[in-house]
């Protein structure tokens, strides 16, 4: 009688153990829809959200996304054309606009998480990233210390902005303005120059500012690594730039070399690799029935000439 | 022969969105679910509503590039007005639709009072004017929360199978319908075709080319308007920073892959519609197969490329058949 109890057990402890790895090999369709696929920025996103495919037989990862920042109306159809797909088990995505997207989600019953910029709606299970406002101010106040060891006194700021409207745009600014009046900068608000994200009408722009200060800046800040880049190219020569701090946005390769080779200054970084892998994470926990948190942190830092080469040598071994 | 040659044209691109649909439920099971299905006419609706106008503009040898920037310029307006405290959903429409015609209207004066050299030239113009506007007016943020009546063409749908069959769909039907009638039955619509198979020839008959353009480049800021409200209705916003998108550029695609030509007097508006239905198709199943949206954009160009060669190349075959019929009855 104990003989067969004790084996009654083992076939019930092999069962169930059977029964659960059934489980955790439950397979799921995951679609990542995110603002653009066309940048190394973003390629990092896609860089992570497929290792954890990789890395997780049983999660399928659909990455997708519209052609620039600016093409709403493309991210919405694959929104759109997702939200009616069967197939699909969970989504992440990473809105253009987030509240056409909050619009667009509302009433899905499957899991959704938001990466790199939050949407406010139910539906939306958690946020991973940092938000362009606190990365943004992350740099401003960086980049503040670093112009007062530069040897900079009255410590000014332009942006060179990006696309008027756009609200990754308008958030990057507000954090600019915030991280550099935190450190006792002056954030030149009348001065801000559009260059529509491009670093061609950045070289204008910066061409302009040198016009109207011939004295120098303290802080010229972009919406992105291109347009400082370009600003930092356009004001080399001038004696008056030469301690100017140029700040750029995303931290991505061409940019570490910029910083490496004393052109561009810094750059604020987003951790476009750990959101992705940990955005498709958190789906699949809420698949499992886990409970996710409102917020989860990527982290953002800001990346230096001392901390460039490091920063370099880590985002190649995202891409191989 | 001339009927005949279009009939041609939308067989061919029947087919081609036959083939195309065909190829896309063997690629993918989800392709003919009902929502999917649904999911693309409200898709096609915003580009059926531009390309409208476009067509207009096409046949009579023109070209309207400021239809997008239209669209949202006239969105954008509505928002400021709502923000500015009016809340009456039919006022704000009416501003919609009121500022779309006078912009079409300029557009149409430039070129046939002010002499303008071409509308590639004075749209492209309308296009940052309207752009810069759209900014203006709504101080560069996003405008949300429209009253109801002005989402209902972008967001109602009729019955339950698939979500529901779209209105902006219906709507389309409707306008497409008596846009044909229009374009084939009365005297207006047959002197857009003849100002653009020969604008000199039909000023000569005594027709009123200045006022026939005219009013294609109204009618193209009306149906822009009419787009600009379909998206709010969709997309529940307005923002100026999207009249930068190349809506006009899938505008023109769907017109000429519907057997438009640039060089004015052709184009149907059934052609049109199976073209922006190509269009919204091509996009779709792109995104069901999780294709990147580089390849995206390649495929489309070529889509387009290979509608204005296949234009080019009936019009040199129709050229020859008329050189050879004139031989022979010598």
């Amino acid at each position: 009688m104990k003989k067969c109890f004790v084996l009654f057990m083992a076939v019930i402890v092999v069962l169930s153990g059977a029964l659960c790895g059934f489980a955790a090999e439950k397979e799921y369709n995951i679609s990542v829809i995110l603002k653009t696929t066309a940048s190394e920025y973003w390629g990092y996103v896609v860089a992570g959200a497929l290792a954890y495919g990789k890395d997780h037989p049983n999660v399928h990862v659909q990455v997708k996304g519209a052609t620039s920042e600016t093409a709403y109306d493309e991210q919405q159809n694959m929104i759109e054309t997702d939200m009616n797909n069967a197939d699909i088990d969970g989504y992440v995505i990473a809105p253009l606009q987030a509240d056409m997207v909050a619009n667009m989600i509302s009433g899905q019953k499957k899991p959704i998480v938001a990466v790199d910029t939050d949407i406010e709606a139910p539906e939306v299970l958690s946020f991973v990233g940092t938000g362009n406002e606190s990365a943004g101010a992350l740099g401003g106040a960086a980049a503040v210390k670093y112009a007062k060891e530069r040897g900079w006194k009255d410590i000014y700021c332009i942006e060179i902005a990006g696309v008027q409207g756009d609200s990754t745009n308008e958030a990057r600014m507000r954090g600019y303005a915030k991280g550099v009046e935190s450190e006792g900068g002056k954030f030149l608000h009348n001065e801000i120059q559009y260059a529509n994200a491009e670093a061609n009408q950045a070289v204008a722009c910066m061409e302009a500012i040198m016009q109207n200060h011939p004295e120098g800046i303290a802080i010229i800040c972009a919406n992105n690594d291109d347009m400082a880049m370009a600003a930092a190219r356009a004001a080399a020569g001038n004696e008056a730039y030469k301690n100017t701090v140029f700040l750029g946005f995303d931290g991505i390769q061409s940019a570490c070399n910029s910083i490496l080779a004393g052109e561009e200054t810094m750059s604020v970084c987003q951790e476009g690799y750990t959101m992705g892998y940990t955005a498709v994470e958190a789906v699949v926990k809420a698949l499992n029935g886990e409970k996710l948190e409102k917020f989860i942190d990527a982290g953002a830092s800001v990346v230096d000439p001392s901390t460039a080469q490091a920063r370099l040598d880590q985002l190649k071994g995202y891409l191989q | 022969m001339n009927k005949k040659m279009g009939g041609n044209v939308q067989l061919g691109t029947v087919l081609a969105l036959v083939l195309m649909c065909a190829f896309l439920a063997f690629a993918n099971r989800n392709f003919y679910s009902p929502g999917n299905i649904m999911g693309i006419l409200k898709q096609t609706a915003f580009n059926a509503f531009l390309a409208t106008g476009m067509l207009l503009c096409l046949i009579t040898a023109g070209i309207d590039l400021s239809v997008g920037a239209n669209a949202i310029f006239c969105a954008c307006l509505m928002g400021s007005l709502k923000e500015a405290g009016m809340t009456n959903g039919y006022v704000l429409m009416l501003a919609a639709v009121l500022a779309g015609a006078l912009m079409g209207f300029i557009n149409g004066t430039l070129l046939t009072r002010l002499h303008l050299p071409h509308p590639f030239v004075s749209t492209l113009g309308m296009k940052n004017v309207l752009w810069g506007a759209a900014l203006v007016v709504t101080g560069n943020k996003m405008i949300n929360r429209f009253p109801e009546s002005v989402q209902f063409l972008g967001r109602q749908t009729i019955g339950t199978w698939g979500g529901g069959f779209p209105v902006s769909f219906l709507v389309i039907i409707i306008l497409y319908v008596i846009m044909h009638i229009f374009l084939s039955r009365t005297a207006l619509g047959r002197s857009i075709y003849c100002a653009g198979g020969n604008m000199e020839a039909t000023r000569l008959s005594g027709i009123n080319t200045a006022n026939v353009l005219t009013f294609c480049y109204t009618m193209s800021g009306i149906m822009a308007a009419l787009g600009g409200i379909l998206s709010v209705g969709r997309s529940g916003i307005c923002n100026g920073s999207m009249a930068t998108q190349p809506y006009d550029t899938d505008a023109i695609a769907a017109c000429i892959i519907g057997g438009a030509s640039f060089t004015g007097g052709k184009g149907t508006m059934v052609g049109t519609m199976i073209g922006a239905l190509i269009i919204a198709v091509l996009r779709n199943g792109f995104t069901l197969l999780s294709i990147d949206s580089s390849v995206q954009n390649i495929v489309l160009g070529l889509v387009i490329i290979l509608a204005v060669f296949m234009d080019v190349v009936r019009a040199s075959m129709e050229a020859k058949r008329r050189r050879l019929a004139a031989a022979k009855s010598l």
